[in-house]
């Protein structure tokens, strides 16, 4: 199904069977662009896991088992045939419309108060914001056949529905994508929207099951054009070889406090450092990497022993088109033509703002910076991220569905049948796997002995990924075009051949 | 020099529908340019919403079967800067076959004003072969009433892609049209933002920044262009008011409690009066539309602006992106502003309370 909409500047390929429905394991996007610019080669869902934990009428643990559950009708789900999202048009009031282009303004803006009101904008129901596609997959009994033939006893939930809303916005700064407020982008935001049904026929008294986490695993085949300034004519040789350098890509995680020193020494040290606390652009090697360990940024905040319990997390991961004046890359901060994926932002955007009795006249930390940007209701995720070359065994057009996840997810890298980590320092082309398990629950002792416990429902990727594709930018206004590295260097990197890098 | 003409120009925006409505013409209008046929393969578009236009030849741009023929690069930038001159000229009062209804104004920025940004050679995906060429340009305007200043208008941007054999195979204009109509203002001194301010004040530059316009995208509400400063904020870019005209909002998630939480929106730059009306939307839910909340709860902050009139309003504890229209009772200014809000993890009989002028 070819989807285009001028309205937003989007399109793409979105796969479908004759009738309609989306592919065996959900909706599948190819050829994905705006306004001209490439953004994806192929996104997809490849994998959704239950990890359930089996107990007896004791309450004591037998056991937890984990099993893949593709969006497929023959595990059971109702799939719809997948829906289109058209955006309606923003338009002004009407009293505005019937002047000749706005000729009287700022006259009308003074006298009327009637660009306040939403409903001339934007009619009340009526989706203004985003071009998608979307999908449900109704699983009133999945749950129960899935527990059944584990040879489980009753889980506390029987039915397991979803939808999948992959929306796409106009390109614009507002809502804001970065703290600063001032950089344009159209965002992308592949939901996962699920609901669990009670089972009725379940006893807590009786030996049981219950669900210990749910994981989507996401396939995000990325590709942003490289643009090389050149003034011979393209063919030439030495240009010729350029052409195909490929994707890079960069882990951040932003620093959540200055420190005295750095604070002392602000002024004379570059915007990279002042903003990272820990840096890896562009990646060395293919990586698996923590994004968040249940909805915490810090391991240590849980009461986890090592090694996930020293674990410190990134916060971002950026993707661009390798540039071809040699070892220069996008700026960072900045990232002007980027796909931007941040799950958190670090305590220290904006937080200068609000000392306590300070008279600022503007104290106002309009980010709200250092909270993981999940659902709250389900904020217990785990979120990972893999970069990895694409090889034929990681190709969804090569390798069946069910081959390109694994149990335990970075197994399907790092496990005992993979192969060393590969270098992508000088652009390849790359694929992103992004992970996100919602724990049943958990407990954050800085905030309390009592467990959190994870909703009934949920949406996972809120916070999507923004695609900025304006003209790199220069001038001191703008982070790093340098490689960097820290707390660790290339060279280690490349000695250790580690696949498993965190921040911290 | 007059009084006049070291003051601001505040540019006020067209009704991009005038222009949508005039779709078919401008199509016309843009073929004879580009000396093609109409035909299915060529998009011309422009958005109802922001008057952004856009042409495609949509067998060339990615899809041509074979390899193109691309021009060197001096004569690629000189087929795009000529189209741009002669899609400004089809396209405005110029061309006597412009629409009535949109005389006076015009569908591009002002070509002669155009800031060249670069050509840069862009592959395919496969590497197989060079694709097209890609010619970027920043619109300007002048800043002052004497011209003698030219601001860039960020936000707006051109694009036209060369491709086989050096013909255009795509212009896209971010660029809403004015509707003519410009009023004056007063420069206002530049004011960092407070995470500017808490950085060490001996050593802090005190230079103003640049002044740019500000377009603030594709169907975002937005009257009239007006100047902002845009300060280096730890390597991107910090919008402050640089006329009462150029109002910034920002929202803070004030209170967290069982009950929901607290927002409140504090507008700057104007005259402190300002009039506040909330909505809010959700992404998995953005079927429902924006849902209009109504003003708030007027809140009275003691800051460096004097007393300004914020306005404070209850939600639910749930991601959401929460959309204010501001207007300034004083001068009519007014902004659209949207955020996303993502509540905190709940602590049990705590509750966070983030801006200590909230007395």
């Amino acid at each position: 199904m070819k989807c285009a909409d001028s309205a937003t500047g989007w399109t793409f390929d979105c796969l479908t069977d004759v009738s309609g429905q989306p592919q065996d394991g959900g909706l599948v996007l190819q050829k994905v662009r705006h306004d001209g610019h490439n953004f994806a080669k192929d996104i997809r869902t490849v994998g959704l896991w239950f990890e359930f934990e089996k107990f007896d009428a004791l309450g004591q643990s037998q056991g937890v088992h984990k099993v893949l559950c593709p969006l497929a009708a023959s595990q059971g789900f109702v799939v719809s045939p997948v829906r289109l999202l058209v955006p309606k048009t923003m338009a002004y009031p009407e009293v505005v419309q019937k002047i000749k282009g706005h000729a009287q303004t700022f006259k009308y803006l003074e006298e009327s108060n009637t660009a306040l009101l939403f409903s001339d904008y934007f009619r009340d129901g009526d989706n203004a914001v985003a071009f998608g596609v979307a999908a449900k997959y109704d699983g009133s009994l999945v749950l129960d056949s899935l527990v059944w033939e584990l040879g489980f006893p009753p889980c506390e939930y029987s039915g397991f529905s979803v939808e999948q809303i992959f929306l796409f916005s106009r390109y614009s700064n507002v809502p804001a994508h970065e703290p600063s407020g001032a950089l344009l982008a159209a965002r992308f935001h592949p939901l996962i929207h699920y609901q669990l049904t009670k089972n009725t026929a379940y006893d807590p008294m009786l030996s049981r099951t219950r669900i210990r986490s749910i994981r989507f695993d996401y396939r995000l085949h990325l590709y942003l054009d490289s643009s090389h300034e050149f003034t011979e004519k393209p063919d030439a040789a030495q240009t010729r070889k350029r052409r195909s350098q490929g994707n890079q890509a960069g882990l951040f995680a932003d620093r959540d406090s200055l420190g005295f020193w750095r604070s002392v020494t602000a002024p004379v040290r570059d915007m990279s450092t002042l903003a990272f606390a820990a840096v890896e652009k562009p990646l060395v090697l293919e990586v698996t990497a923590p994004g968040l360990f249940k909805g915490v940024s810090e391991g240590g905040d849980l009461a986890v022993p090592p090694p996930e319990g020293k674990v410190s997390c990134w916060d971002n991961i950026h993707w661009w088109g390798t540039r071809y004046a040699a070892n220069t890359y996008i700026s960072a901060p900045g990232a002007f033509h980027a796909a931007h994926c941040h799950w958190r932002w670090g305590e220290l955007i904006n937080n200068t703002g609000i000392i306590p009795g300070a008279d600022y006249d503007y104290g106002f930390r309009h980010f709200l910076p250092g909270k993981p940007l999940v659902d709250l209701g389900i904020f217990m995720q785990t979120i990972k991220v893999a970069v990895t070359r694409l090889t034929s065994w990681r190709d969804p057009e090569q390798t069946p569905l069910a081959k390109l996840t694994t149990s335990e997810w970075a197994d399907f890298f790092d496990g005992k049948h993979s192969f060393a980590a590969q270098p992508i320092d000088t652009g390849d082309d790359i694929v992103l796997w992004y992970s996100t398990e919602v724990a049943s629950e958990v407990t954050i002792p800085s905030l309390g002995n009592t467990p959190f416990y994870a909703a009934d429902s949920g949406t996972v990727f809120l916070h999507g990924i923004f695609f900025a594709h304006d003209a790199e930018k220069s001038g001191g206004a703008v982070g790093s075009t340098e490689a960097q590295y820290r707390p660790r260097s290339a060279d280690e990197i490349k000695r250790a051949g580690k696949w498993f890098r965190p921040a911290g | 020099m007059s009084d006049y003409d070291s003051r601001l120009r505040l540019y006020a925006l067209a009704n991009p529908a005038d222009f949508a409505a005039q779709g078919a013409t401008i199509e016309r209008l843009v073929l004879q340019t580009l000396r093609l046929p109409p035909s299915p393969l060529r998009r011309v578009y422009i958005s109802p919403s922001s008057g952004w236009f856009e042409y495609t030849a949509l067998d060339e741009l990615w899809e041509r079967s074979t390899p193109p023929t691309l021009p060197a690069a001096p004569a690629a930038m000189k087929a795009a800067e000529e189209l741009l001159a002669n899609l400004e000229r089809a396209c405005s009062d110029a061309n006597r076959a412009w629409p009535t209804s949109l005389r006076g104004m015009a569908l591009f920025p002002p070509i002669a004003m155009l800031q060249r940004i670069g050509l840069h050679a862009v592959p395919r995906p496969d590497g197989s072969n060079w694709d097209h060429w890609i010619y970027r340009a920043q619109p300007r305007l002048a800043l002052d009433g004497g011209s003698k200043t030219r601001a860039d208008v960020f936000g707006a941007q051109i694009e036209v892609r060369i491709g086989h054999m050096g013909q255009p195979i795509s212009v896209r204009s971010r660029w809403t049209p004015l509707s003519g109509e410009q009023q004056f203002t007063d420069l206002s001194a530049f004011r960092p933002s407070a995470a500017e301010d808490a950085k060490d004040v001996d050593s802090a530059d005190t230079t103003a920044p640049p002044i740019r316009f500000s377009l603030d995208g594709d169907g975002i509400p937005q009257y009239y262009l007006a100047p902002y400063y845009f300060a280096s904020d730890d390597g991107e870019y910090d919008m402050t008011s640089a006329s009462p005209y150029s109002l910034t909002v920002a929202v803070d998630l004030t209170r967290q409690d069982k009950s929901g939480m607290t927002l409140t929106a504090l507008a700057r730059g104007g005259s402190g009066n300002y009039a506040y009306n909330w909505g809010v939307y959700s992404m998995p839910l953005v079927e429902n539309g924006i849902r209009e909340l109504g003003p708030g709860s007027t809140v009275i902050i003691s800051n460096g602006d004097g007393r300004p009139v914020a306005s404070s309003i209850k939600l639910d504890s749930r991601a959401c992106i929460v959309a204010l229209n501001v207007k300034d009772r004083a001068t009519g200014a007014f902004k659209h502003h949207q955020q996303q809000i993502y509540p905190r993890i709940p602590v049990e009989g705590d509750v966070e309370v983030s801006s200590s002028q909230l007395a």
